[in-house]
């Protein structure tokens, strides 16, 4: 398969950033456990944190499921995180989180890179063909709005006037107990001066 | 619980829908006790917001009674009086902390943020009842209400000498007024241009009086509201119907122009000549989203060197806005959602001191069931209609 080749066939690579008002740490405190992905990449079903360096992972298509077990393959605190999927499962996979300090005192640039090829490039089964339509950097940026929320919101925002199926409650205090919440600044506080 | 339920273009229909209930831990819910409907209602009614999904509640100013909260919720208690914002806010991204809250980074809902990302660049936050494109939340034309963030965006009325009518219209008209006057810079001396006499105008020349305007020039075509602006406002008038509005606002100042305008009229502007003619045309065929014919008179009328401030709401795409006028004069934009966080408890405790009186704007008071037909008296402007508010 030639790098240059974008069809479908050939992979998807996302790639999407956003900036939190965390510090590096605290962002790499939560992403460095792997299995804390699903809270907010929606369209992972579960990570499941085997030992250090390996993970198992799965994403639900219709009525199958893609399976792997992933490697850490670099690990540097507060900085970056990469891992790689293991020859033999479903999909291959590569992922890539890059910390830095935004400038400013805003917090910390999260760049996320991942990126799904078919293990073998002449046979791509219908689920893996499904994942690798859907699956783009909108989504991933979708994706990470929804981390921004977990970190600096404490939930993640929906608009249904009542409990989904699906909720994230859980997911959220999940997170808050690993990483404080910020101190929010309401509008009963708010009072200027010369107004 | 009963409900105004958007179903399409001029079909706002009330009906029972679900009790809204606790989703995440920093929602409240709020009994309605009383609500209104706002001129920026009418572009969904009209059909004009994209976004909008039949069976949607509308509505985005509202108060009430605080019933239940969830379990992060700090600063309300069940039972509390309470006016809620009607931008949602966190309180804890970059822009809640430094003041912007109108531009929160986390209460649009990922995937409606998606979309307000692909047509605008970057998302705005969330609003109540107006629209996927600002999160979907349903709105406070209803007997309850879900706001999230509360103790970001409920104002507690623990005074009961405040009125519902002075304090409803903290909750958006109030601010966006007020925020309005405050982008013109407003210097001793100085002479505002007020475009459009609702209530965010009636609001925004109150605003630039109190900010130091020497004399504020009201324009609308409405007689009522001409009327509330002079007698209430105390502002000069011009009627636009009269026609020639930039020859009258030339001699009402010396030859100078206004040093600012405001234009409170937005994207449905009203305008009789031949560019109105053009703006309704390519608005049905979805050649241009928006009127700005207000727009384009502010800019022309405003002095070199002025400011135009923009709180009337826009949405898309407008044509032939006179970009070499307001370069060629140096002029300054201010616009954007009013950061109603901001200015609420300041407005508050001015309506406290006596010096804002909102109430003033009413002109109808009706129940739920009678939202439907509401709508077409604001849209017309029968019957004297100023602002409607609702008691549920």
């Amino acid at each position: 398969m030639s790098e240059i080749d974008r069809s479908p066939r050939a992979g998807i690579e996302a790639r999407r950033a956003v900036t939190i008002q965390r510090t590096r740490d605290d962002v790499y405190r939560l992403l460095r456990r792997l299995d804390n992905l699903p809270k907010f990449m929606e369209h992972v079903t579960e990570v499941r944190v085997d030992d250090e360096r390996t993970s198992h992972w799965a994403i639900k298509e219709g009525p199958v499921t893609l399976h792997w077990t992933a490697e850490l393959v670099e690990d540097v605190p507060g900085r970056r995180l990469a891992w790689r999927s293991r020859p033999g499962g479903a999909v291959t996979q590569h992922g890539e989180i890059e910390l830095r300090d935004a400038p400013g005192g805003r917090g910390t640039e999260v760049h996320l890179c991942v990126s799904y090829r078919p293990p073998l490039a002449s046979i791509t089964p219908a689920p893996l063909r499904a994942l690798l339509r859907r699956y783009t950097s909108a989504q991933l940026g979708v994706e990470l709005g929804r981390l921004r929320q977990l970190l600096e919101a404490g939930e993640i925002a929906i608009g249904a006037p009542r409990v989904p199926e699906k909720s994230d409650t859980a997911a959220a205090l999940e997170v808050a107990a690993m990483i404080a919440p910020l101190p929010a600044h309401t509008a009963a506080q708010q009072t200027r001066g010369g107004f | 619980m009963r409900a105004a339920v958007w179903h399409g273009k001029r079909d706002v229909r009330v009906e029972k829908v679900p009790d809204p209930s606790v989703v995440n831990p920093r929602d409240a819910i709020v009994r309605v006790t009383m609500s209104a409907i706002c001129g920026s209602d009418l572009h969904l009614w009209n059909g004009f917001v994209p976004g909008m999904q039949p069976g949607d509640v509308i509505g985005h100013e509202f108060m009430g009674e605080v019933v239940d909260i969830g379990s992060q919720v700090e600063s309300l208690q069940i039972g509390d009086r309470v006016v809620v914002l009607c931008a949602i806010a966190c309180g804890r991204c970059w822009y809640c902390t430094h003041d912007q809250w109108a531009l929160c980074d986390n209460s649009n809902p990922a995937g409606s943020a998606q979309l307000l990302d692909a047509a605008y660049g970057h998302a705005g936050g969330a609003l109540f009842g107006y629209s996927h494109l600002y999160g979907g939340y349903w709105g406070g034309q209803s007997e309850f209400v879900r706001v999230p963030f509360a103790d970001v965006g409920c104002i507690k009325l623990d005074d009961d000498a405040i009125s519902d009518d002075d304090a409803l219209f903290l909750g958006d008209i109030l601010p966006t007024g007020w925020m309005a006057a405050e982008h013109c810079n407003i210097q001793p001396g100085d002479v505002i241009a007020v475009f459009g006499c609702g209530p965010v105008g009636l609001f925004a020349i109150r605003s630039a009086f109190l900010q130091g305007a020497e004399r504020v020039i009201a324009i609308d075509r409405v007689p009522e509201r001409l009327e509330l602006a002079k007698q209430h406002g105390q502002a000069e008038v011009i009627d636009q119907r009269d026609g020639d509005v930039l020859a009258k606002l030339d001699e009402m100042t010396g030859g100078r122009g206004p040093d600012a305008c405001i234009d409170a009229v937005g994207m449905e502007s009203v305008d009789d000549g031949p560019e109105g003619v053009y703006d309704r045309v390519k608005q049905a065929l979805r050649l241009e989203t928006d009127r700005p014919s207000a727009l384009r008179l502010a800019i022309m009328a405003c002095r070199k060197g002025g400011t135009v401030s923009i709180p009337g709401v826009f949405g898309g795409i407008s044509d032939k806005i006179p970009l070499g006028a307001a370069f060629g004069k140096g002029l300054t934009f201010r616009m954007g959602q009013t950061h109603f966080h901001r200015y609420a408890k300041p407005l508050l405790d001015r309506i406290k001191a006596r010096t804002i009186d909102p109430g003033f704007v009413i002109s109808h008071r009706i129940g739920l069931d009678e939202v439907p037909g509401a709508y077409h008296m604001f849209n017309d402007k029968q019957d004297g209609c100023v602002k409607v508010v609702i008691r549920p």
